[in-house]
């Protein structure tokens, strides 16, 4: 037998689940079962993209604020990762001094 | 208020209604797939759409306007003003519950014999019970952390403004969080989260207990000089068995260490107390 929804309850057995829920402490779950659901959930989800704007000026990244990340001149965080760009100006060919 | 019309999302399937009412019966009949189908579940909700006064808005939008901006300010000013926070939060959390079904019971165009107007209530509770629950507890711990005589510094939790804060408090120069349960312990989440340390809740043995866990910049702080080797290395799963003892796992590539509340607060005071600050 397939499994009741909500649509299926009668009014008074709607009202007792809302007045059950409302009464509730807690969700009481096994952080075990929970975490494994998050992690499958997340493998199940495309990569999270965060489109960061802004311009060069001097050689320096400056980032348009206010951004989805923390971010100041040159420098991006991400979690405990703290990214500093380096970034050359390789506008001219280099040559090889004769 | 008038609600003209209630769309649902089309990716709310059957089955995810049929989870939905299994976690609204009890929550411990859920197994790993269905708490998966239960967050999708509430995730189509969040794009499902109620018309409003003849202006159409997300469900989670309708939650932010109309219950979020009326009642949750309010309920923090009072929270923070309670004896005991846990017995009687958990009442003005019922009450604010009962207020929101009230407001929904008699809006034009709501009717509990309607599916589609069921699922905004059970919605809104849900978010609501999310919501309060969180606030308790994070207002329990910086009660419990004041009356250990830890020196910490929170952000305020009945200024909108400051709930949006990036950590919720500061102590020996570390950022901290307080969370109601482990959902942030996935390498996505913790990628996005600045706190060197987290307060949450393990249900152990059919109770909750306590846990601090820890980032290596929390650990390097509270560990004991000169080498601490009072951590044990484990898998995930295996942390449950460890606690309240020092337990260092690893999630992606981050390296975090759990331990008991209490002997967190302890390795606190004790560095608090040498002025290591």
């Amino acid at each position: 037998m397939a499994e009741e929804m909500i649509e299926e309850l009668t009014t008074d057995e709607f009202n007792q689940l809302i007045d059950g829920f409302i009464a509730r402490e807690d969700d009481r779950i096994e952080p075990s079962v929970f975490l494994n659901a998050m992690a499958e959930l997340e493998r199940g989800r495309a990569v999270r993209e965060v489109e960061l704007t802004g311009s060069v000026v001097n050689g320096e990244v400056i980032f348009d604020t206010p951004s989805p990340l923390p971010v100041e001149n040159n420098t991006l965080y991400v979690g405990n990762l703290k990214l500093t760009f380096k970034l050359r100006l390789d506008d001219q060919p280099q040559t090889d001094a004769l | 208020m008038i609600l003209s019309f209630i769309s649902l999302n089309s990716q709310l399937h059957q089955e995810h209604q049929r989870v939905l009412l299994r976690y609204l019966r009890d929550e411990r009949t859920l197994l790993r797939h269905d708490w998966v189908k239960l967050v999708e579940a509430v995730d189509a909700l969040n794009a499902s759409v109620v018309a409003v006064d003849g202006r159409e808005m997300a469900f989670r939008q309708f939650y932010e306007r109309l219950i979020d901006a009326q009642y949750a300010d309010p309920f923090l000013q009072n929270l923070v003003t309670l004896n005991d926070v846990e017995q009687e939060g958990r009442r003005a959390q019922a009450g604010v519950a009962q207020e929101i079904c009230h407001l929904l019971d008699t809006a034009e165009g709501f009717s509990r014999d309607d599916n589609h107007c069921r699922l905004l209530l059970v919605y809104c509770l849900y978010w609501w019970a999310a919501f309060a629950r969180g606030y308790i507890f994070e207002a329990t711990i910086f009660l419990d952390l004041s009356a250990s005589g830890i020196r910490f510094i929170a952000h305020d939790i009945t200024r909108r403004s400051e709930r949006l804060s990036p950590y919720d408090l500061l102590l020996l120069n570390l950022r901290g969080d307080i969370k109601y349960t482990t959902y942030f312990l996935t390498a996505e989440r913790l990628a996005f989260l600045l706190s060197d340390f987290f307060i949450t809740r393990w249900y152990l043995n059919h109770e909750w207990l306590r846990v601090a866990i820890l980032r290596e910049t929390a650990w390097g702080v509270l560990s004991l000089p000169p080498n601490d080797n009072q951590r044990q290395t484990v898998v995930r799963d295996e942390v449950a068995q460890t606690l309240p003892r020092a337990a260092a796992f690893v999630i992606d590539s981050f390296t975090l260490t759990a331990l008991g509340y209490e002997q967190w607060k302890q390795r606190v005071q004790a560095r608090q107390l040498t002025g290591e600050e």
